[in-house]
């Protein structure tokens, strides 16, 4: 059941307990190419390949990740197609999703996206 | 507006039960729930087709909760069900905001049951916003529900059972689990020994727990505290910890650390009374309960008439008691619709009663062992966070607490503490001790916070776009997305 | 404190204001307040819009917008037919200029006395958004009404998308009033606060007035939680509630509660350079980067609820006029209770004919901007002095004698 399957093509970083079969999808965090199981929040998919650090905070710039994961605590927020305030443990992925690590407050050039 | 007789929020064990006991007398309960899947924190189901739910341990626990997920499946057809419905306002009489499909609805139920459940509790202390330290109902959540280790290894630490079950859960998934630490004494639980037999079964699978940890080469060390976590490029590498006295302070020149890159840990949980706090019900301080709960009567109705609280929402006691809570609010509620007869309603109701009677006093003795203590609101530094949305080190708190700021309004307004988005749930609990610590006051002399609409992300064009409420009693759940 | 020179009802950004221009000036100074939920204080904007506001271009413009709705609905209005314009008197845009005048040394002082930072900043101003040929009338009946003195500038929408870069394309032009800036309401009120208890002012919390205590033609005190209160004077900062206090005594302070509803957004990076006001909700960035939209102006007495109607609308005038909110998750939503006036000015100085009594209330949207000349004014009036500005505008005595009650 804890099989180590570090260089399981769906697995790379080793953290799966099972290596899933079932329906995949692919989405792009900080415009790399991350492969998810359907149906699992952000911050599942991305503590799977191995990314724990979600945003970084707008006064002292600290990295922050998974904390609560039932939405309570807000520390998990991330951008998702240029929306800031996205919780990565809420937020289901779907395919071609665009996901970044949110800098403090977010929107630092969805001013421009969103403003035209 | 739409108008329904019954209003559920959450679909937990004490939501569930109290819908299933109104489907039962013949009223078509409305249940609102911002998952996509019913079952609360505890019986969260993974999605459909996941491995997580076949690799997880069964425990009387979960196979309880099975059960009680298949009796609200069976009853489905009964039971007006709406899937990420997120409440994020109550207005006077009873009108409910809810945001759905990002638009929004306003629903005004005759009784309104808030099942809403608990948060854990983590008072701050040096290096607790590093990536890796998280709740421990956050970790067992990712291995239980979403497949995931949280780390090669983790150190599950606080008080409470509840740290035994995830250790458990944590080391059936393949984490290394260092130690589990916690804050209770062995020694305490003789003293309470008498009055925890009054549920044998549940003291036997704290025992049973126990014995498979020990057997697993687990550590348990009673008596001890975390005090600090650190590390290096924002990822957590070890934690410290020391014995401590009964006030819970360490005694740091006993400390050790132990490697680890992930840590659980959480001191119990807090009940969820944003909404309760909203409709405008009186809540009243009860520190063995989670701090403070909406005041109610036996059957669980709030100081607002057809409010009612069930569940660990109104008093953290666990699923068992919250299932047998939302029965007692749901037969109370039948009774009031006129759906029961005095005599059924008065023997079904004393059945709960008696169930629940024993299962609070173990719960009153489980309390007393694993109590927060005073030491905890000290374990933050000057430079350690306090207030984690806005980002205040205690050195910019403190101050402020000695100039008077002794309330939650005050202390908001001079700091800015508990501005951010988690509308200050996760450093309320927390300072408040702090406050009460430092003023010697009492916590209810400090009070609560204030929560304000919205208490669930809401975004300004959710709020321009009026959506019908769909009836989806009959669309699978999560369906339609 | 037994028998203080001067007793203040209202712990709002008023009374504290005056019980610090008191209480520096060597006055006993005892300050009694029970928080109520819907004070205006935490309701306000911080915008210190003095022209805008005294031409009807702030939170004025709602008012106006809500008033004629009103009139419309009851008849009392014909539809199209032009209600009260919302230029007020010229002695009272000379207050709130004068006032606002004020304010950047008064931070420094509270910064350096009280340890507060109010938080006052010097923004891009205050544009009006012109979306309506209506609406570009009344900015030129405003423009001909103001003195040189007056900063208000006419934009072509190029000129304001240039100061505003996210505001809305459907914009037909803006009126820009670039004196104006912003503070923090509760840091403010904290300032004047900590100040005056640093010159030894008292403050009793957690104790409701409720009675005035007249002897004849005298006011010798308070009644509050069953006991008497003494003292030499008594100020009515009381807000919304104070003419409910001086009724109490028999005394005539016309002022009603005009709720006003607040959106406050999450904090965004600085996407704002001035204050932007329209006819449906004004928006402001805050110095911590949240967004505030605000107010609505309903007369539903005492209430204090927040309505869904009343945010949603506030909402949807904020993505009209600022279309990248649409996407900005809310922080909070709130009310507050304004003290209103039936001409919209405040209400200062003392009652006609009565001893011991000082009204200072009836602020309506203008309380934060007016707070400091307010409390001047006030402690001046009480002191017998020559006044910074004519007080005689505002005097409750305006309004002659209430009204007999309607027949119930």
């Amino acid at each position: 059941m804890t099989g180590t399957a570090a260089h399981d093509p769906h697995d790379p970083s080793g953290r799966r307990i099972v290596v899933p079969g079932g329906a995949r999808l692919a989405f792009t965090f900080d415009e790399a190419r991350v492969e998810a199981c359907e149906g699992e929040t952000i911050a599942a998919a991305l503590l799977a390949a191995g990314r724990q650090v979600l945003r970084t905070t707008e006064r002292r710039d600290e990295p922050r990740g998974l904390f609560c994961n039932m939405g309570v605590c807000f520390e998990c927020l991330v951008e998702v197609d240029g929306h800031a305030n996205l919780r990565a443990c809420q937020t289901v992925v779907r395919a071609g999703m665009r996901v970044r690590t949110q800098r403090g407050f977010g929107y630092r050039d969805a001013a421009a996206e969103l403003g035209e | 507006m739409i108008r329904r007789k019954v209003v559920i929020v959450g679909a937990g064990p004490a939501g569930m039960s109290a819908a299933l006991v109104l489907a039962q007398a013949g009223v078509r309960p409305t249940v609102l729930d911002e998952n996509p899947r019913v079952g609360g924190q505890i019986f969260r189901q993974p999605p459909p087709g996941s491995p997580a739910a076949a690799a997880a341990p069964k425990d009387a626990s979960a196979r309880h909760g099975a059960e009680l997920l298949r009796r609200f499946e069976a009853a489905r057809a009964r039971i007006e069900l709406l899937n990420e419905a997120h409440v994020w306002g109550v207005f006077p009489e009873r009108r409910l905001a809810i945001g759905n499909q990002g638009g929004w609805q306003v629903v005004q139920p005759e009784h309104l049951v808030l099942a809403t459940g608990a948060y854990e509790y983590t008072p701050p202390f040096p290096g607790w916003t590093l990536p890796g330290v998280m709740t421990p109902g956050g970790a067992q959540s990712l291995v239980k529900t979403w497949n995931v280790r949280p780390g090669k290894s983790v150190v599950v630490a606080g008080t409470g059972p509840f740290l035994l079950v995830v250790a458990r859960q944590l080391h059936a998934a393949g984490v290394e689990v260092e130690a589990v630490v916690e804050l209770a004494r062995r020694s305490e639980f003789l003293r309470h020994a008498p009055r925890l037999l009054s549920a044998p079964g549940l003291l036997f699978e704290g025992g049973s727990y126990l014995r498979e940890l020990k057997a697993a080469g687990i550590p348990v060390l009673w008596g001890h505290v975390v005090f600090a976590a650190g590390g290096a490029e924002g990822r957590l590498q070890h934690v410290s910890l020391a014995p401590c006295d009964a006030e819970g302070t360490p005694d740091r020149a006993r400390a050790r650390t132990l490697e680890t890159d992930t840590l659980a840990i959480g001191y119990g949980f807090v009940p969820r009374v944003e909404l309760a706090q909203l409709a405008g019900c009186e809540l009243v301080f009860q520190d063995e309960l989670g701090g403070w709960i909406p005041r109610t009567d036996e059957n669980g109705e709030a100081s607002v008439s057809g409010v009612w609280v069930a569940g660990d929402g109104g008093g953290v006691s666990g699923s068992v008691v919250a299932e047998l809570e939302g029965e007692l609010a749901g037969l109370s509620i039948a009774g009031r619709l006129g759906l029961l007869d005095a005599a059924t309603l008065a023997r079904e109701k004393e059945q709960r009663l008696a169930r629940l009677a024993p299962l609070r006093r173990f719960r009153a003795a489980l309390d007393a062992v694993y109590r927060v203590r005073p030491g905890l609101a000290r374990l933050a530094e000057p430079d350690t966070l306090v207030c984690r949305c806005e980002e205040l080190a205690a050195s910019e708190v403190d101050p402020a607490i000695g100039f008077g700021g002794h309330d939650f309004r005050t202390l908001k307004v001079m700091t800015r503490l508990g501005m951010g988005p988690c509308q200050a749930r996760m450093c309320w609990p927390a300072m408040m001790r702090r406050i009460a610590d430092r003023t010697q006051k009492s916590c209810a002399d400090v009070g609560p916070s204030r929560f304000r609409p919205p208490v669930r992300p809401t975004t300004v064009g959710d709020l321009v776009q009026l959506i019908p409420f769909e009836d989806q009693a009959d669309a699978p759940a999560g369906a339609g997305r | 404190m037994k028998h203080p020179d001067v007793l203040i009802v209202g712990g709002g950004v008023i009374g504290f204001a005056v019980a610090h221009e008191l209480a520096r000036r060597g006055l006993a100074v005892q300050l009694l307040d029970k928080d109520l939920p819907g004070r205006a204080t935490s309701a306000s904007a911080g915008g210190l819009w003095p022209v805008g506001e005294a031409v009807g271009l702030g939170c004025g413009v709602i008012y106006q917008a809500t008033q004629a709705a009103a009139r419309q609905a009851t008849g009392e209005l014909a539809a199209g037919e032009e209600c009260h314009d919302g230029i007020l008197p010229a002695p009272f845009r000379d207050l709130l200029v004068a006032s606002n005048a004020l304010f950047p040394a008064l931070a420094r002082e509270l910064q350096e006395s009280a340890g507060i930072d109010i938080e006052f900043r010097v923004g891009g101003g205050l544009i009006f958004a012109v979306y309506e040929p209506r609406e570009q009338e009344y900015v030129d009946r405003v423009t001909q009404a103001l003195p040189a003195s007056c900063r208000l500038e006419q934009l072509t929408p190029e000129e304001a998308w240039k100061i505003e870069p996210l505001l809305t394309r459907e914009i037909q032009g803006a009126a820009l009033l670039s004196g104006e800036h912003q503070v923090n309401p509760m840091l403010l009120a904290e300032g004047f606060k900590r100040a005056a208890l640093r010159q030894g002012a008292e403050f009793h919390h957690d104790t409701r007035v409720t009675a005035l205590r007249r002897v004849g033609e005298r006011i010798v005190g308070v009644e509050a939680e069953g006991e008497f209160f003494p003292a030499g004077t008594v100020v009515n900062a009381a807000g919304a509630w104070s003419g409910e206090l001086a009724r109490t005594a028999g005394l005539h302070c016309p002022v009603f509660p005009v709720r006003g509803q607040i959106v406050l957004t999450q904090a965004l990076p600085r996407a704002m350079n001035a204050c932007l006001s329209t006819s449906g909700c004004y928006i402001a960035q805050k110095l911590h980067g949240e967004v505030l939209i605000g107010s609505t102006t309903e007369r539903v007495g005492f209430d204090v609820d927040v309505t869904p109607e009343g945010i949603a609308g506030l909402c949807k005038g904020a993505v009209r006029a600022l279309p990248l909110v649409r996407y900005v998750h809310i922080k909070r939503v709130w009310a507050g209770l304004r003290p209103g006036t039936s001409d919209e000015l405040p209400i200062l100085g003392p009652a006609p004919g009565i001893q011991g009594y000082v009204n200072a209330t009836g602020a309506f949207r203008t309380g934060i901007v007016a707070a400091p000349l307010t409390a001047r004014l006030v402690a001046q009036s009480l002191l017998g002095e020559p006044t910074d500005q004519p007080i005689e505008p505002f005097l409750a005595a305006r309004f002659g004698a209430p009204e007999p009650a309607p027949a119930a």
